[in-house]
């Protein structure tokens, strides 16, 4: 299993890939623009704020893009450069029911071994122990470097792939999986081009057949069962449990249910999140955004009195520190990246995970004798620098909106405006339009 | 009237994923496309083209679970006429009239062999292939005694047209009267035509009317208001079929959300014609497999979106039923035409 790292390849044939490869041009409409792609690459070259206010949402026809802090109409300076980075705002928080320190609230999304091609893992995993983050593994068993890390959380997702005990209570916490946003109501799902002998080893699976997990958990057809399942995993790992759903109709319902049922958090993953392979047709067509879900699940924990210490992680598209601040003002305490993180180590958004043969080498089939290898130091700095930079760039704004803490964020709707929403899509957010 | 134009042409990613089903394009015919990373999708990304592009389709989870649409089963058949028809997905194929004869016999036998539905509106003589498969035809003639099949369309533009005396002809002589009618939100027209006696409405967006509307609104008005015609089973939609086509309707997701607003059956004219290439393919044998290709494939994104949203039938549990839906960025107005509630509203 060490043959997938670079430092221990012996310096055979292999290419260690420690830079990025040019951004190819963009022939038809992309959420993760060059721009976007730019900005996040400057974070993790420098590990220093770019931006107060996140440039790159102009022109985009993404409902979070066109809600915006009433500041930054005021004060619109958008580069960083030259500002004192903030100092005296806090950006710790804790999350659920105060169990796990968080030194920012981010969540490096569940990317599995399998997906990715080992060294991202590896590197995602390092630089959550090394920042203070925590690392969601994904499903399908974990890679033995990752397995020697701290601050990860174990995945328990409908196929049960390569899960035991030891595994189960290695992490600061368990998430059950039931949904993510590029496919809600599907299982995941690994072409098995990807499925090669270390892989088949995790998951214990036969090589080159594909892995896909059951739609729903067949232990799971109501909120009574997923409460067994909940109480099953804190009994059995004494660790704190978080669902993780994709953002649909009845998300609002769902995170009720979850809350009531005795999880520690929810994790709601938004319509456009990453894939490693989704059938086109699901990833287009079914699911909510995460801003409407997030603003309506929080609305409902509220109502219902079930808010206090539980913890509502939003995931999907997270692409910058205003995009998390406006999450937060919309009722997360904590955002997941999980695309971010990859472009910060050389993903170029070519769209070609399922194929196995990625450019970047991050989400590239697992050769026995690979040409190319991504250098695991690089990945694991750049992974670390978007975080500093990321940090950076969130303090500034907390510090423009008179916040010390990152926690009175939390749920402030009304520091946002929106910019020609539909009447029934602010009614959800709750948010003012601009007058 | 219109939000959105209706001569949207089919391209870009939605041709690439028809002709990868087809086997036109890629190594795996049949399969419903695979992608990775983000959506591009509209309204978030690309523009949005048309109401469709607004509605978003659900995804069971925790309160009622998700059917696994690879390993348990989905059923797309749709049944019409009262039951005397069972198509195994609920599509047809149209938009024939300006193929040779010898491509139309070939469809006609395809869609038989998949068991969909063959639409010949517009084509001057019918082809052989039709007899024995009647069932599956929707006769292009507009009368009665000219043809052998069984379903006989009649093409309705406006409420005046519809001849009770022709409609009871074509009853009598054992064949089933369907109607055409354009895209309008004068829903006395599609009531007028139900309480008549026809046996189904294909609604085409391509006819033209005074006051058109988008398909996705006629469709939604026609079901709503056949439904409040008459208490219970008695309701006039339980007497008639609700068929519903476009040119600019690209594939299984359009197809999804229509049954959603009340269709149960939607025939494909330009998406199926570029899926299989037919500009450049015009060899029956290999028109007869990729046409297979594609219907299988869209019968299985069918049942991958059916599976997701926790529907175990197309027909009892997706079509007319607009809570499976949600609408992102649409005003109330709209909402209200559609009977969807917006993105994140309980």
């Amino acid at each position: 299993m060490m043959e997938q790292f670079p430092e221990r390849m012996g310096g055979k044939e292999a290419i260690i890939v420690d830079r990025y490869l040019n951004i190819p041009r963009q022939s038809s409409p992309e959420f993760w623009t060059v721009n976007r792609i730019e900005h996040i690459r400057k974070l993790a070259a420098t590990g220093r704020p770019a931006f107060v206010w996140d440039p790159c949402k102009s022109g985009s026809k993404r409902i979070l893009d066109r809600l915006v802090f009433r500041r930054e109409l005021e004060d619109p300076v958008p580069s960083a450069e030259g500002l004192e980075e903030s100092d005296g705002i806090e950006v710790e928080s804790e999350i659920a029911h105060g169990r796990i320190r968080m030194a920012v609230p981010l969540y490096l999304g569940d990317m599995s071994f399998g997906a990715l091609s080992g060294i991202p893992n590896v590197a995602l995993a390092r630089a959550a122990d090394s920042t203070g983050l925590l690392c969601g593994v994904g499903e399908g068993g974990v890679h033995p470097e990752v397995a020697k890390c701290k601050r990860i959380v174990i995945q328990w997702a409908s196929a049960r792939f390569g899960l035991n005990l030891h595994l189960l209570r290695l992490g600061e916490a368990v998430v059950i999986k039931i949904g993510q946003g590029a496919k809600p109501g599907i299982g995941g799902h690994l072409p098995g081009t990807k499925v090669v002998e270390i892989i088949s080893r995790t998951r214990r699976i036969p090589v080159g057949t594909d892995a896909i997990s059951p739609a729903p958990h067949h232990d799971i057809y109501s909120i009574e069962d997923l409460e067994q399942r909940i109480w099953a995993l804190k009994e059995a790992t004494g660790k704190p449990v978080f669902v993780k759903v994709a953002a649909t109709n009845y998300v609002a319902y769902v995170a009720a249910g979850v809350a009531r049922m005795g999880a520690d958090g929810i994790i709601i993953d938004g319509q456009g999140a990453g894939t490693g392979a989704a059938p086109s047709v699901v990833r287009d067509n079914v699911g909510l955004p995460i801003e409407l879900a997030v603003a309506t699940a929080d609305a409902m924990l509220r109502r219902e009195g079930m808010r206090d210490g539980f913890t509502v992680i939003a995931a999907g598209r997270v692409s910058s520190a205003e995009d998390m601040a406006k999450l937060m003002a919309l009722g997360a305490d904590c955002v997941s990246i999980g695309t971010a993180a990859l472009i910060a180590m050389g993903c170029v958004m070519v769209h070609k995970c399922h194929l196995g043969f990625c450019p970047a080498v991050i989400t590239n089939r697992i050769e026995e004798n690979p040409k190319k290898l991504l250098s695991l130091e690089f990945a694991q700095r750049c992974v670390e620098n978007l975080i500093r930079g990321w940090t950076g760039e969130l303090k500034l704004i907390l510090e423009r909106l008179g916040l010390s803490k990152v926690t009175e964020l939390v749920g402030r709707r009304d520091l946002l405006v929106g910019l020609g929403l539909e009447e029934p899509t602010r009614r959800v957010l709750v948010v003012e339009a601009l007058q | 009237m219109r939000l959105y134009s209706k001569s949207v042409s089919i391209e870009g990613r939605a041709l690439s994923y028809l002709r990868q089903m087809a086997g036109a394009e890629g190594r795996v015919p049949g399969e419903p496309p695979i992608v990775s990373m983000g959506s591009t999708a509209p309204p978030f990304v690309e523009d949005p083209q048309s109401l469709l592009d607004h509605i978003v389709s659900d995804g069971a989870q925790v309160t009622r679970p998700s059917i696994d649409p690879y390993r348990e089963p989905v059923e797309t058949s749709i049944y019409l006429f009262d039951g005397d028809v069972r198509l195994s997905m609920p599509m047809g194929i149209s938009s024939l009239n300006d193929l040779p004869m010898e491509l139309v016999e070939t469809v006609v036998r395809t869609c038989y062999r998949m068991g969909v539905i063959a639409d010949l509106s517009g084509l001057g003589a019918e082809p052989s292939s039709v007899a024995g498969r009647e069932d599956y035809v929707i006769s292009g003639a507009d009368g009665v005694g000219s043809t052998a099949a069984r379903n006989v369309q009649v093409i309705i533009t406006g409420r005046d047209d519809v001849d009770p005396a022709l409609v009871r002809r074509v009853v009598s002589s054992g064949r089933r009267p369907v109607a055409r009618a354009p895209a309008t939100d004068e829903v006395e027209l599609y009531t007028a035509l139900a309480s008549s006696g026809f046996k189904a409405i294909v609604i085409d967006e391509d006819l033209e009317a005074d006051r058109e509307v988008e398909l996705e609104v006629a469709v939604s008005l026609c079901d709503k208001a056949l439904r409040s015609s008459g208490t219970g089973t008695k309701a006039l939609r339980y007497t008639v079929n609700l068929i519903a086509t476009s040119r600019r309707l690209r594939g299984s997701g359009d197809v999804f959300k229509l049954l959603g607003l009340g269709a149960e059956v939607v025939l494909l004219k330009d998406c199926w014609r570029l899926g299989i290439d037919l500009q450049r393919e015009s060899n029956p044998r290999v028109v007869a497999e990729r046409l297979e290709h594609l219907l299988l494939g869209m019968q299985k994104e069918l049942k991958l979106l059916a599976g997701a949203a926790g529907a175990s039938s197309l027909h009892s549990t997706v079509c007319g039923n607009r809570e499976l839906f949600r609408a992102v960025e649409l005003d109330d107005r709209m909402l209200n035409v559609l009977g969807v509630k917006a993105a994140g509203s309980w």
